[in-house]
C-alpha cells in the first residue's frame, strides 16, 4: 500500500461517487455506534436527498452534514453529486477540495482550481491553495496565491502570515518583517504569527526581539481562527457533543457566555449525563454569575470518575463567592495539586484557613499568593490584616500601604491601614489614611470615631473635638460617637478643649436610656461630673460602672482607680 | 442503491483493486540469501490483515523473514473493546543491540501487557528478549534475563550507563520506568531504585547522552501527558475513540545526571528543562548547532517541539521557536511523534524529519546552520506521501547503498480513520495503515518507492517502531518493525545493487561513554562527498539501536578519510579504509584536526 495506491483508492471512490450519483445512489455511512442526534441528523439529510435526487442543494447539504461528522468518503460522494448537478455553484468543489486535502493534495488542488474557475477571488480558498502548493513543493505558485490573497484582503492575517513566511524562506527579510508585523498588529496573540516573526527577527540579527516574541508565541493560546464564512457553515452542521463543546468554547473565548451556554444546553439535551458537558456548563454558569447553577452542574460533573482539574478551580472560586468557605477550600486544595502556582487558589485557601483560625497557615498561603501575583490586592489586604492580628505590624503596614496605593479609593483598605498605623502609634500616618477614608465615606460614624482617635493620638485635640461635634448631629443614634465626644470634653489634656458642662450634657444624654448605662458610658459620665466638680455623683456613677463590669475584665481595675481618684476630689485630666 | 454495512467498505474495495493492480509491477530478482534466510521455520502465525499473503507477494526491496528467523513476538496492549485506554494506542517500542556480548545483534521488545493498567488483575505478558543464535535464528531468552519488565511498557533506550562495556536498558512505562543494568551474558538487574531514578509520569521515548561532557551517560526522558483514564472521548460522529493529547495537561520531561557509581540525580529544574511541560513523544540527542555540545530535540504532540540548546554550563535553552524547529511551515504545532535525524542533503549538518498525524504532513526541518531550520517538506517531496497517514517510527538510512540517506516511516492511526483502509473485522481495522519507504534520488529529493518494498509497504498494521539494523551482518540495513496488538516483523534488505558499497563504523572512547554517544562521524568519499552520521542510540519513536554508523558508499570502493567529532569537543581524522567492512575507530589513534583544516582539505 503506498501513496499512489491511496490516491488511486480515493480517485476510485470519487469516480464511484459520480457513478453512484448518476444512478441516484445515496451513500450512507455505518451509523450503528454514532451518537443518536448525529444519526438522526444524517438520516434526515439523507431523506431530503432521497426526496429530491435532482436537487444540488440537497446533495450538497447532505455532504456538509457528512463532512461535519467526518464521514469523508460519503461527503465526497455527495459533494461530487452536487457539483455535477450545479456546476456553477462554488461551495461544492470548494468543500470537496477541503475533504480531499486531508488525503490527496493533488486531487484537492484540482478541486480548488475548479472552484477558482467559478470565483477566483475567495480569499480563504487562495490560502488553502497556497498551503497545498507548498506541500507539493511549488513554492512559487504558493507565493502567487498568497500575494493575490493579500491584494484582495490586505487585512487577512493568514495571508500576511504566509506571505511573510515565504519571504523569510526566500531570505527577503524586509518583506517578511513588513508582512509579519502587519499580521501581528491584526492578531497580536496569534501564535503562528508570533513564532514566525520571532524567526524573522532572529535571522535579522535582532536577537533580543526574537526571544521576546518567541516567549509571547510560547504562551499564546493558539492561532486566530481562520475566517472562512463558507466553511463555517459546514462546522455548524455538526451536532456531536464535542462540536457543541467546541462551539461553546469558541463563544466563551469571545465573551459571549449566553451563546456558549445555549450550545452546552443543546449538548446536555442529547447527553444529559455527560460529565464534561456538565463541567463546561459549570464554568459558563460561573462566568454568567449564576453561582448556584454552577455548583449544581459542577457537582454532577464530579459525580463521575473523571478528573476535572479546571473544574475544581472554578468551584473553589464559586464557593468562595458564595461564602461557602469550607467547600471553597476543599476544591482549592484539589486544584492546587495541579496548579500550585495559581494565586487565586492560595487566596481562597488563606481566607478559608483564616476563618478556621489557622492564621499562620493562612498567612503562608497569602504570602505565596502575593509573591506569585503582586497585584493580588484582595490577598494582600487579607495578609495585611492577619499580620496585624499577629502583631507583625510593620509587615502588615507594608502590604496594606501597597494595597492602598493601588486602590486609593478603597475605604476598607484605608480604614484597616489607618487602624494598623494607630496600633503602631504612627498617628500622623493613621490620620492621613483615616481622613481619606472618611472623605470617601463621610457618613460612617465608625470611621469618624477612628479619625478623631487618630487626631487625638496626634495631639490635635481641637480638630478631634470639631470632627466629633460636627458628626454627632448627623448621627444621633451613634452613641459611641457621642461617648467619644463627651469623654474628650471631659478629659482632654488641652484645657481649651475641655468643657465639663458640655461633657455632662452629652454624657447624661448618653445614659438617659437605662439600656445605655453601660460601664463605658458610666465611666464617661463620672469623668464629666468630676470635671465640673461634682465628685459625689462621679463616685456614684463609678460604683454603678464597677458593679456592671465583670471581675475578669481588664477595665475593672481602671474603674476602681478612677473611683478612688474622684473620691479624693481630683478630676480625670489631672491624671 | 449503495448502502454499505460499514462506511469502510468502499475503501476496502478500492484497496483490493489497487493491490491487484500494483502487485505485479515491481518484479525483482531474488537477492542472495542471507544466513538468516536459509533457516527453515514453521509457517507464519500472523498473516497481515491485507489482501495478499507473503507467499503470493512479488519479491521487492525487502523480504519479510520474521518467521524464518524464529521471531514470534506479538505485542499485547491489554486492549478491551470499548475502553479506548489512550496508552494502548501509543506503545510498542524495541531495541536492537548485543545484549549478551556474543557479537550478534539481539532484539528486545517492550510489551504493554495482557491487561490494562486499570485492571486489578496482574499483567502476565512481560517485555521480551530474543537472543540471536548462530545461523541467525532468534531464541526467546526472556526467562532468566531479568528484562521481563511487567510495567505497562512504551519504549526503551540503551546506553552503557555504568561504563562496564555493555549496554544497559531503560524502559519507559505508563507508570514507573525501569533501569536495567547489563550484567553480561544476557542477564540484567533492575537498578532503578538504587540509581535514584523515579519517573512515574507517562514516559515515551528516552535517550542517553553526555550533556555535561563529564564522560558518563546522563539520561533524558520525554514524558507525555497526565492521562485521566476515566475520560471518554469521541470522534466527530460521536463514537467513542481515543483521546487526543489536548484533553490532558502535558508533563515536564526529565533529565537525570549521572553521578557515577550507578547513581543519577534529577536535574530537570536546574538544567532549565522544567521551563516546558509539553506532551513529549520522541527525543533525539545530537549536536544540532555543531558547537561541540550535545543538544536535545523533543517531538511534542500538538505542542511546539523543543530544541534544547546546550549552553555548555549544565543548562539548556529551548530555542526551537527562534530556530524554526518548533512549528511547521505554517507556524502551527503538529502532532509530533517520531524523529528521524540525518543529513540527507549532504550539506554537513543534521536535519530532522518529524512524523505526524494524518491530515498533517510529516515535516522535514532542514538545518541551515547558523540560520536555524527551515521546513522544506514540500521542496524535497517528503510531504505528499504522508498526508493521509499517521506516522510514528522513522529512520534515515541508506538502504540501497547509493550514498544518499533514504527514509522509512511506519504508520498507524491514533483515532478512527475517516476512511478505513481495510474491511477486515476487528477493532483495529479502523486504525491500521501501510508503511512508507522514500528513496533519496541523490539530490536530497525523495521518491516514494513503497510499492517496491513487498510486505513492508503492503501490510496494514498499527505500526509504531522502525529500526534499521544489519541483523544478518551482510552489510546492509534490515528493518525491524513493531506493531501494536500485532507481531514484530523483520524485513531483510535485498535492495543494494551489485557493486554498491558500504561501511560500518563503530567509534570508541577509552574509559567512560565508550560508545561515544554524541559523536559525529564524517566519511569522506574519494570524490570529496562527505557523509555524516550522528552516533546515537535513540531516534524514531520508542526505539533504540546499537550506536554504529552505517554508510552506503555507492560505487566508491573506499573512503579516503574518516573524521570524528568526539563528544568532548575534539576532532580527529583517520586514514581511509576500504569499503565492505566493519571498522572500529578509537579516540587518540587518529590525527587531531581542526574544522578549518578539514574544510580546506575537502
Amino acid at each position: 500500500m503506498n501513496r499512489q495506491r491511496i490516491i488511486a483508492i480515493f480517485a476510485a471512490l470519487i469516480l464511484t461517487a459520480g457513478v453512484a450519483a448518476r444512478a441516484d445512489d445515496i451513500p450512507l455511512p455505518d451509523l450503528s455506534d454514532a451518537q443518536p442526534q448525529v444519526r438522526e441528523k444524517i438520516l434526515a439529510s439523507h431523506a431530503r436527498v432521497e426526496a429530491g435526487r435532482g436537487r444540488s442543494e440537497a446533495w450538497g447539504r447532505y455532504g456538509m452534514v457528512l463532512h461535519a461528522h467526518s464521514c469523508l468518503t460519503e461527503a465526497a460522494h455527495a459533494y461530487a453529486a452536487a457539483r455535477r448537478l450545479s456546476p456553477k455553484e462554488y461551495r461544492w468543489p470548494y468543500f470537496e477540495a477541503i475533504v480531499s486535502q486531508k488525503v490527496d493534495p493533488r486531487r484537492a488542488l484540482e478541486l480548488f482550481d475548479a472552484a477558482r474557475a467559478i470565483d477566483p477571488d475567495y480569499v480563504p480558498a487562495l490560502i488553502h491553495r497556497g498551503r497545498l502548493l507548498e506541500t507539493l513543493g511549488d513554492r512559487e505558485a504558493a507565493e502567487q496565491s498568497y500575494a493575490r490573497a493579500v491584494e484582495l484582503d490586505p487585512d487577512s492575517c493568514p495571508a500576511l502570515l504566509h506571505q511573510g513566511k515565504l519571504a523569510l524562506q526566500n531570505g527577503d527579510l524586509s518583506v517578511a518583517v513588513t508582512a509579519l508585523e502587519a499580521a501581528a498588529r491584526l492578531a497580536p496573540e496569534d501564535r503562528a504569527v508570533l513564532a514566525t516573526l520571532a524567526r524573522v527577527y532572529q535571522r535579522a540579527g535582532r536577537r533580543a526581539d526574537a526571544r521576546a516574541v518567541a516567549e509571547r508565541a510560547r504562551s499564546a493560546e493558539a492561532q486566530t481562527p481562520f475566517s472562512d464564512p463558507l466553511y463555517a457553515e459546514v462546522r455548524w452542521e455538526a451536532v456531536n457533543i464535542r462540536a457543541f463543546q467546541q462551539r461553546a468554547t469558541a463563544l466563551r473565548d469571545k465573551g459571549d457566555f449566553a451563546a456558549a451556554r445555549r450550545e452546552l444546553v443543546r449538548a446536555e439535551r442529547f447527553a444529559p449525563d455527560d460529565p464534561s458537558v456538565q463541567a463546561a456548563l459549570a464554568e459558563i454558569h460561573w462566568r454568567e454569575g449564576n453561582l448556584l447553577a454552577a455548583v449544581t452542574a459542577g457537582r454532577r460533573a464530579l459525580a463521575s470518575d473523571m478528573r476535572f482539574d479546571d473544574l475544581h478551580q472554578v468551584l473553589a472560586i464559586v464557593h468562595f463567592e458564595l461564602d461557602h468557605f469550607d467547600e471553597a477550600d476543599h476544591h482549592a486544595v484539589i486544584a492546587l495539586r495541579e496548579t500550585p502556582d495559581d494565586p487565586d487558589l492560595h487566596v481562597i485557601r488563606g481566607e478559608a484557613l483564616t476563618r478556621r483560625g489557622e492564621i499562620d497557615a493562612a498567612i503562608g498561603h497569602l504570602e505565596v499568593a502575593v509573591t506569585l501575583k503582586p497585584d493580588a490586592d484582595a490577598g494582600r489586604l487579607r495578609l495585611g490584616q492577619l499580620l496585624a492580628r499577629q502583631g507583625r505590624l510593620d509587615e502588615a503596614v507594608t502590604h496594606l500601604t501597597a494595597v492602598a496605593q493601588a486602590n486609593p479609593r478603597d475605604v476598607e483598605t484605608l480604614a484597616i491601614l489607618g487602624l494598623t498605623q494607630m496600633r503602631r502609634q504612627a498617628f500622623a500616618e493613621a490620620e492621613t489614611a483615616l481622613a481619606a477614608a472618611t472623605t470617601l465615606a463621610p457618613k460612617n460614624p465608625g470611621l469618624i470615631r477612628a479619625h478623631a482617635a487618630a487626631l487625638i493620638g496626634a495631639r490635635r485635640f481641637r480638630e478631634a473635638a470639631v470632627r466629633l461635634e460636627r458628626a454627632w448631629p448627623l448621627h444621633p443614634e451613634a452613641w459611641g460617637l457621642l461617648n467619644d465626644l463627651a469623654w474628650l470634653r471631659a478629659t482632654c489634656p488641652d484645657a481649651s478643649v475641655r468643657n465639663g458642662q458640655a461633657a455632662v450634657t452629652h454624657a447624661e444624654t448618653l445614659v438617659a436610656d437605662p439600656a445605655r448605662r453601660t460601664p463605658s458610658h458610666l465611666d464617661t459620665l463620672a469623668a464629666a461630673y468630676a470635671e465640673t466638680g461634682r465628685f459625689g455623683p462621679a463616685v456614684k456613677a463609678m460604683d454603678e460602672a464597677i458593679a456592671a463590669t465583670p471581675v475578669s475584665s481588664p477595665s475593672r481595675e481602671a474603674y476602681v482607680q478612677r473611683r478612688v481618684r474622684y473620691q479624693s476630689q481630683r478630676p480625670y485630666h489631672a491624671e | 442503491m449503495t448502502n454499505p454495512q460499514r462506511w469502510t467498505r468502499p475503501v476496502a474495495t478500492g484497496l483490493l483493486a489497487a493491490a491487484v493492480a500494483l502487485a505485479g509491477c515491481e518484479e525483482r530478482s531474488p537477492q542472495t540469501a542471507s544466513p538468516a534466510s536459509a533457516v527453515t521455520t514453521p509457517p507464519p502465525a500472523d498473516p497481515p490483515p491485507t489482501r495478499s499473503t507473503p507467499s503470493t507477494r512479488a519479491p521487492g526491496l525487502f523480504t519479510e523473514i520474521t518467521t524464518e528467523i524464529g521471531l514470534d513476538f506479538r505485542h499485547q496492549s491489554g486492549h478491551v473493546d470499548g475502553t479506548h485506554f489512550m496508552a494502548e494506542i501509543l506503545g510498542g517500542g524495541a531495541a536492537v543491540f548485543d545484549a549478551d556480548g556474543d557479537g550478534n545483534l539481539d532484539l528486545y521488545f517492550v510489551n504493554a501487557g495482557d491487561r490494562l493498567p486499570t485492571d486489578a488483575a496482574a499483567n502476565t505478558a512481560p517485555n521480551r528478549l530474543y537472543l540471536q543464535q548462530p545461523g541467525g535464528v532468534f531464541r526467546d531468552a526472556t526467562a532468566g534475563s531479568g528484562l521481563d519488565d511487567m510495567g505497562y511498557g512504551m519504549g526503551c533506550t540503551i546506553g552503557d550507563m555504568d561504563d562496564d562495556g555493555d549496554l544497559d536498558v531503560y524502559v519507559t512505562n505508563w507508570g514507573a520506568d525501569t533501569l536495567f543494568r547489563n550484567d553480561g551474558n544476557g542477564v540484567f538487574t533492575d537498578v532503578t531504585e538504587a540509581a535514584g531514578i523515579d519517573n512515574r509520569s507517562w514516559a515515551c521515548s528516552a535517550s542517553f547522552l553526555d550533556y555535561d561532557r563529564d564522560g558518563d551517560l546522563d539520561l533524558y526522558v520525554a514524558n507525555y501527558i497526565d492521562l485521566d483514564p476515566a475520560r471518554i472521548c469521541t470522534d466527530d460522529a460521536g463514537r467513542p475513540d481515543y483521546c487526543g493529547p489536548k484533553a490532558f495537561p502535558g508533563v515536564t520531561d526529565r533529565l537525570y545526571r549521572n553521578l557515577g557509581e550507578g547513581r543519577f540525580e534529577d536535574v530537570t529544574a536546574a538544567a532549565g528543562i522544567a521551563a516546558a511541560a509539553y506532551a513529549g513523544l520522541g527525543v533525539v540527542c545530537a549536536d544540532f548547532n555543531r558547537d561541540g555540545w550535545v543538544d536535545i530535540y523533543v517531538a511534542n504532540d500538538a505542542d511546539p517541539n523543543d530544541l534544547w540548546i546546550n549552553q555548555g554550563d549544565g543548562t539548556f535553552l529551548d530555542d526551537a521557536i527562534i530556530l524554526g524547529a518548533a512549528f511547521n511551515r505554517h507556524g502551527q504545532p503538529e502532532a509530533g511523534m517520531g524523529i528521524g535525524v540525518g543529513d540527507p542533503d549532504r550539506d554537513g549538518d543534521l536535519d530532522l524529519y518529524v512524523t505526524h498525524l494524518m491530515e498533517e504532513t510529516n515535516t522535514y526541518y532542514r538545518n541551515l546552520g547558523s540560520l536555524g531550520f527551515d521546513d522544506a517538506t514540500g521542496a524535497v517531496n517528503l510531504g505528499e506521501a504522508s498526508v493521509g497517514l499517521t506516522g510514528f517510527g522513522v529512520a534515515f538510512f541508506d538502504f540501497d547503498h547509493d550514498a544518499a540517506l533514504d527514509v522509512a516511516v511506519v504508520n498507524g492511526a491514533v483515532g478512527r480513520r475517516p476512511q478505513a483502509m481495510t474491511s477486515a473485522a476487528g477493532f483495529l481495522s479502523d486504525y491500521v495503515e501501510p508503511n512508507l519507504l522514500l528513496r533519496n534520488d541523490g539530490t536530497g529529493r525523495f521518491v516514494d518507492v513503497t510499492p517496491q518494498t513487498g510486505g513492508y509497504g503492503e501490510t496494514l498494521e498499527l505500526s509504531r517502531g522502525v529500526i534499521p539494523a544489519d541483523l544478518d551482518a551482510d552489510g546492509d540495513l534490515d528493518l525491524i518493525v513493531t506493531n501494536i496488538e500485532g507481531p514484530a516483523r523483520v524485513y531483510r534488505n535485498d535492495a543494494p545493487a551489485a557493486g554498491s558499497n558500504w561501511l560500518r563504523v563503530r567509534v570508541r572512547l577509552a574509559g567512560s561513554n565508550r560508545d561515544a554517544l554524541g559523536a559525529t562521524i564524517t566519511a569522506v568519499r574519494p570524490d570529496g562527498t562527505r557523509l555524516i552520521r550522528p552516533v546515537i542510540a535513540s531516534f524514531g519513536y520508542l526505539t533504540a539501536v546499537e550506536p554504529e554508523a552505517h554508510f552506503g558508499l555507492g560505487d566508491a570502493a573506499e573512503v579516503s578519510r574518516l573524521i570524528v567529532d568526539w563528544p568532548d569537543g575534539r576532532r580527529e581524522a583517520f586514514p581511509g579504509v576500504a569499503a565492505g567492512q566493519r571498522v572500529e575507530v578509537r579516540q587518540g589513534a587518529g590525527q587531531p584536526a581542526s574544522p578549518d583544516v578539514e574544510a580546506d582539505q575537502s
